[in-house]
């Protein structure tokens, strides 16, 4: 097996056996597509969930691209900017999460952006960790994907309850027709609390 | 410096980069059928049995179409050509004889892992320290693991030889492999191992990035079969 260290200069040690090395051979596709994908990932470094899969994209592609040869041109642009996206976005999301952590006004204004969207789709706006000691730092997006699929289920259950007859009353009296209400819900009217926050 | 293995894995890159989209599309395919396999296997999740069966059958499904990319990745390296329906292959050439090959490879490795379950399963019932039990699970299943790898480098060459060699038997299959590999395990261990910084990017890319990789690993173990096995009898 040829796994030794020596370059692979078409010589394989004997003159005598020439090996003839193999041309070198780049994908020009892969090179394209690692830059494109690592610009992307550049524009998209501030949404950490987008910006990380596409610079390890343009790494890998960037990397697969130079075939049995070195990187170079668009490849080596790829891998820049494909480790430079990914570094970008490391260091925001971690900025954030540290500004979270140590700044109470960040903190704050994070929880009424959480609170505006609660009150914008109907959801209990929570009490904050001042009112009640016992919630900590308030909930997470699981929680509030939870009350919101909950209230969903209790919706749905209420126009189906309303679209399905009435039991039999078994005292012959005549039941009436049942018009669902076509009407949409009214819009919840904002919180006061809210149109003081950081959206005025 | 340079990476052991830097040879095989220039030439791998170097097929690898003819034949891209074709590798790819296959891969594709490949991951796509194990998407839906465990999608089948965890729906159908009513009692364990049925668990296990369904995931078997499956499982062995999916082995046929991974059997069928390795043929496609001899071919790379020979005759070059190639299309995306070499993946279903196996499902025509010998079926059976894979069939067999997969469910003792399977067995075996079930069998790995039921021995260390037995084993923590017994020393649960005993009256053993906290701290001993942890480490005692620790290593047993390090054991069971050990041997799982040791048997996956065994059998690494079935799918090979049962394209370069179809008149073989199932059992002939698996000994040439088991024998072939004798000393050379190692070796393989290592070869797959240098692959961790690959497959640590393609986590981050959520496994996007296996698309590419998986063959691109899977060209440098066969191009290591090529140079191992087959340049001596060529």
């Amino acid at each position: 097996m040829n796994t030794d260290n020596s370059d692979n200069l078409g010589f394989d040690g004997n003159e005598e056996e020439y090996v003839r090395p193999d041309p070198i051979r780049r994908n020009e596709g892969l090179e394209k597509a690692s830059v494109i994908l690592g610009i992307f990932a550049l524009f998209s470094s501030m949404i950490f969930y987008l910006s990380l899969p596409l610079g390890a994209l343009a790494i890998i592609t960037a990397l697969l691209s130079r075939g049995n040869g070195k990187v170079k041109g668009r490849g080596r642009t790829g891998i820049i900017i494909g480790t430079v996206a990914l570094s970008a976005s490391v260091a925001f999301t971690g900025y954030t999460v540290a500004l979270y952590m140590t700044n109470t006004e960040y903190r704050e204004s994070v929880k009424n952006l959480v609170d505006y969207y609660m009150e914008r789709y109907g959801l209990e706006p929570r009490p904050s960790a001042e009112q009640d000691p016992s919630q900590g730092q308030g909930g997470g997006l699981a929680e509030i994907l939870q009350e919101m699929s909950e209230k969903a289920q209790r919706q749905l259950g209420e126009s189906e309850s309303s679209q399905t007859a009435p039991p039999d009353n078994n005292d012959g009296a005549p039941v009436p027709d049942i018009v669902p209400d076509a009407s949409p819900a009214p819009a919840p009217a904002p919180a006061a609390d809210v149109e003081g926050g950081i959206f005025t | 410096m340079r990476w052991p293995y830097d040879e095989l894995k220039k030439k791998a890159r170097y097929l690898f980069t003819g034949y891209t989209g074709i590798l790819v599309q296959a891969m594709l395919i490949c991951a796509a059928a194990y998407l839906a396999a465990s999608y089948i296997s965890m729906s159908a999740s009513a009692s364990s049995v049925i668990f296990l069966l369904i995931s078997a059958i499956t499982d062995l499904f999916c082995q046929m179409l991974t059997a069928g990319r390795y043929g496609m990745m001899l071919d790379c390296g020979r005759s070059g050509q190639i299309k995306v329906s070499d993946v279903f292959a196996c499902f025509q050439r010998q079926p059976d004889k894979l069939l067999i090959v997969n469910i003792i490879i399977g067995a075996i490795r079930l069998l790995i892992f039921y021995l260390a379950d037995s084993i923590l399963r017994l020393l649960a019932v005993a009256p053993v320290p906290d701290a001993a039990f942890i480490i005692i699970t620790i290593l047993v299943y390090g054991a069971a693991l050990a041997a799982y790898f040791c048997v996956s480098m065994s059998f690494a060459l079935v799918y090979y030889l049962f394209f370069d060699h179809p008149k073989w038997s199932s059992m002939e299959l698996l000994r040439y492999s088991r024998e072939m590999m004798y000393g050379y395990k190692w070796q393989l261990f290592k070869i797959k191992f240098s692959f961790i910084g690959w497959l640590a990017l393609s986590v981050l890319s959520f496994g996007i990035g296996l698309l590419w990789v998986i063959p691109y690993m899977d060209l440098t173990v066969t191009r290591f079969y090529e140079e191992t096995f087959c340049s001596e009898k060529r």
